[in-house]
């Protein structure tokens, strides 16, 4: 039973039980609550029925703090750039007891607010620090004026103006100065990178003449500010200050690293405090009088005993009731399958749930998935490095329960692509000729020089993906309308191709009888889908015209479906000859003295990891397109809502003793 | 004197084959995959925790260079005769040729508009991260023509091309 079985479970209880009553919830983590109505009704009114509004201001504040400082944290961390250690998070191991104590070990207000007096700082200093730089990167060409700046810009009947001046035109501007400013003087400060900076006294009668020459030469005027001393000591006093600015930052961001031991307890404090947030916020579906509460929500059927005294457990007066889904009522999806085949259901999740009424499509994707991410890659060698990457990924990397499941179903893809890779004749890409002889036994394919009998195979496992699609669909339609109803509508598809693959079996074998059988039942697969097929119409034309056209659609609709498998033959090759072209190409070095080896070893690695790298992709998309356009195309409906309970949600910490 | 056939011998026509082949599926990879990685680039700046999603997406349409790539390595390795390329006649050549077109063209469009596909596809991740599923398989639909033209290509060279050979 795939898709579990759901039943409607609704509560009443004495008010003052509604804390205990949700703690309780949220420990078992078995009821999917749904919010309840206020129906508008009069009596509703009358005994006062009211929604409750969750308390959450004071929640939200203290996970805002806690996600600052976390924050705060990870600007200050080192980046891990390991390739594989770039991707996993860092988890938190607690028991349940030490995780349900994390709020009182920390006092989130107090280290909340020594952070944030640091980080204020810190941004200070920083924009500080800025600034100065800025200084020193404007006063450091014009170090050479020995003038107090104080005094320059205050004389009488001079003014001091500093410019810079493209270097070729100074010998322009040195004679304009001269002919048309003779009462000023100018000096070249400084030459640096094709500009000259100069500073010029103009007496205050020369002032328009400088002006206007200063526009004409367009001069870039600089104004030093409101300095007092000469350049060289306003530049070391603010290079002081840099060097104090810099000092501060160093024992800022020291005094933040020296709260990183807290990460872990934070960590798990943010999800502690979600964890409330959620329990608070799911009472904001619960209903209550002056006195009770009222709440609603989905079980499986199989657990509602355990449910029912967990609840009593508490040891409030409480009326627990369970009845069956009505009609039209939405039901949420769980999917229940064995430990085996459950890794695939992160497949069905990536695409979207189906429906309470469909049938779980889990078992029949996880093996054709797995044998066909095997066809797309074909290959021992790397059938066994991907079995073993991910066995020990698995196993040693520190992952969630979800990204195992996922190592544990490409773990299996591996497994597949061993078993696929041992009859295709693939090992790490090297070519039939080269292979020992016991590796060509009978049964096993070259597909490298003789295509047909591998693709006449991924046809023949497409016809019978398909069909199990159309199959599934039938079983739903018996079930939900009536098993003639799913006999006319699918099951004379799945007669017309029963009878061409007899057929093709007949001529494959060369067994005559086999094969007119198959033409047989083929032919009465074509008249079952013309006069059949379109049952469910009004009219006779109908009947008939819809049942012809259904026809023309099923015969276009096999063909591309069954040619569109044929990727996994040209995925397959794709591995091979990249491979044996890595092989040839590594071969080509042997010849070069000394260094030829270490060319070999660097060609045959990094080319079969890209091998592999790009091969892996593929297998995953493309298996992953046949599942979701060819194989749901035939029967799924998805848009079933996830079942989730209220339960204790953790993502980076994990609840050793759960 | 080897034969030739429109002033190409055998292996000229061959080559030109494989050349166009891994050209076209190549060319289209590159444009498929340019489309596809500055749109990412794009998301990226923004949210650069969507790496790992978009990863997939951007590599997609380069599976038409490799496509092209197959198709002039199956032309270079196997189907030189096995008395040496001077056995090609002029005729054969020009076949292996023809043979290699389904690739070069369909592989070159493909490669092209499934980057663009993709770059929708991006849009979708960027705003709705676990959508990556069917994000991904929006632009697979299109790789089923460059899938097909791969296999009909080789079905010329060993079913058409093949039996026709000297030695």
């Amino acid at each position: 039973m795939p898709i579990a079985r759901m039943q409607k479970m609704s509560v009443l209880a004495p008010l003052d039980a509604g804390e205990e009553l949700v703690n309780k919830l949220h420990r078992m983590g078995a009821v999917h609550l749904v919010e309840l109505d206020l129906d508008g009704g009069g009596a509703e009114a009358d005994i006062g029925v009211k929604p409750f509004e969750p308390e959450t201001r004071q929640l939200r504040l203290a996970l805002a703090r806690t996600e600052f400082i976390l924050q705060l944290f990870e600007r200050f961390e080192e980046a891990k750039t390991g390739l594989i250690s770039g991707f996993l998070q860092q988890k938190v191991h607690l028991t349940l007891e030490e995780f349900l104590a994390v709020e009182g070990e920390i006092e989130l207000p107090g280290l909340y607010h020594e952070l944030e007096d640091l980080d204020i700082e810190l941004r200070k200093v920083e924009s500080d620090i800025s600034r100065l730089e800025g200084d020193l990167e404007i006063l450091d060409p014009w170090k050479e004026l020995d003038y107090p700046l104080g005094l320059a810009y205050g004389l009488g009947t001079v003014d001091l103006h500093l410019g810079v001046l493209p270097h070729q035109h100074l010998a322009d501007w040195e004679r304009e100065m001269e002919s048309r400013c003779p009462l000023s003087v100018f000096e070249t400060i400084e030459r640096r990178a094709e500009r000259a900076f100069l500073a010029a006294a103009v007496h205050r009668d020369d002032a328009a003449e400088f002006a206007s020459l200063a526009s004409e030469f367009e001069l870039e005027h600089v104004e030093l500010g409101d300095r007092e001393g000469t350049v060289s000591e306003e530049f070391s006093l603010s290079k002081e200050k840099l060097e104090a600015a810099r000092e501060r930052r160093r024992e800022l961001e020291e005094s933040i690293k020296a709260r990183f031991p807290l990460k872990p307890k934070l960590l798990a404090l943010k999800e502690y405090l979600e964890n409330l947030l959620q329990k608070e916020e799911v009472k904001g579906k619960f209903l209550h009088t002056p006195r009770t509460v009222a709440l609603q929500g989905w079980v499986e059927e199989g657990r509602r005993e355990e449910i029912r005294q967990g609840l009593e457990e508490l040891g409030h007066p409480l009326e627990v009731d369970f009845e069956p889904p009505g009609e039209s009522e939405v039901v949420p999806t769980l999917l229940v399958n064995r430990r085996r085949i459950k890794p695939a259901e992160t497949l069905i999740n990536l695409f979207g749930l189906p429906g309470m009424s469909e049938t779980d499509p889990t078992p029949f994707v996880a093996p054709f998935f797995i044998l066909f991410f095997g066809m797309c890659i074909g290959d021992v060698g790397y059938g066994v490095i991907l079995t073993l990457a991910f066995w020990l990924a698995m196993k040693k990397l520190d992952v969630s329960d979800n990204a195992r499941r996922f190592f544990r179903l490409f773990m299996y893809c591996g497994m597949a692509t061993i078993l696929v890779g041992i009859f295709t004749r693939g090992y790490f890409g090297i070519e039939g000729d080269s292979l020992p002889g016991f590796l060509k036994f009978p049964g096993t394919l070259d597909i490298l020089n003789d295509p047909i009998p591998i693709m006449l195979v991924c046809a023949a496992l497409g016809l019978i993906h398909i069909s199990i699609g159309v199959a599934i669909e039938m079983y739903d339609n018996m079930r939900h309308n009536s098993v003639w109803l799913g006999f006319c509508e699918q099951g004379t598809t799945l007669l017309l191709w029963l009878g061409i693959a007899v057929m093709a079996v007949g001529a494959g074998v060369k067994v005559e009888a086999l094969r007119s059988a198959g033409t047989f039942i083929a032919l009465a697969g074509v008249a079952g889908v013309i006069f059949l097929s379109n049952v469910a119409s009004r009219s006779l034309a109908g009947k008939f015209f819809g049942g012809l056209y259904n026809m023309y659609g099923l015969l276009a609709s096999t063909i591309g479906d069954v040619a569109s498998y044929l990727r996994l033959y040209a995925l397959g090759l794709a591995t091979v000859a990249i491979g044996s072209v890595v092989n040839r190409m590594a071969a080509m070095t042997l010849g070069i003295p000394i260094l030829g080896v270490v060319f070999l070893a660097v060609i045959l690695l990094g080319g079969h990891a890209f091998n592999l790298a790009i091969n892996f992709l593929s297998a995953f998309v493309h298996p992953l397109r046949l599942q979701y356009v060819e194989f749901f195309g035939k029967f799924y409906e998805d848009g079933g809502e996830p079942f989730a309970p209220l339960s204790l949600r953790t993502n980076r910490v994990v609840i050793e003793d759960r | 004197m080897v034969e030739t056939f429109g002033g190409l011998t055998g292996l000229q026509w061959a080559l030109l084959g494989a050349a166009v082949a891994v050209i076209g599926g190549g060319s289209g990879s590159a444009m498929g995959i340019t489309y596809i990685a500055n749109v990412a680039g794009g998301i990226l700046t923004e949210m650069p925790d969507h790496f790992g999603p978009l990863l997939p997406l951007v590599v997609i349409p380069g599976t038409q260079g490799i496509y092209g790539f197959i198709t002039g390595v199956l032309v270079a390795f196997v189907m030189k005769p096995g008395a040496g390329w001077d056995a090609l006649t002029g005729a054969l050549g020009f076949q292996i040729f023809l043979a290699c077109l389904p690739v070069a063209f369909v592989c070159f469009s493909s490669g092209v508009y499934q980057g663009l596909t993709a770059a929708g596809a991006a849009g979708m991740v960027a705003k709705r991260r676990e959508e990556m599923g069917r994000a991904l398989v929006l632009p697979a639909l299109v790789e089923t023509y460059a899938v097909l033209s791969l296999i009909v290509t080789i079905l010329m060279f060993f079913v058409v091309i093949k039996p026709a050979y000297p030695g």
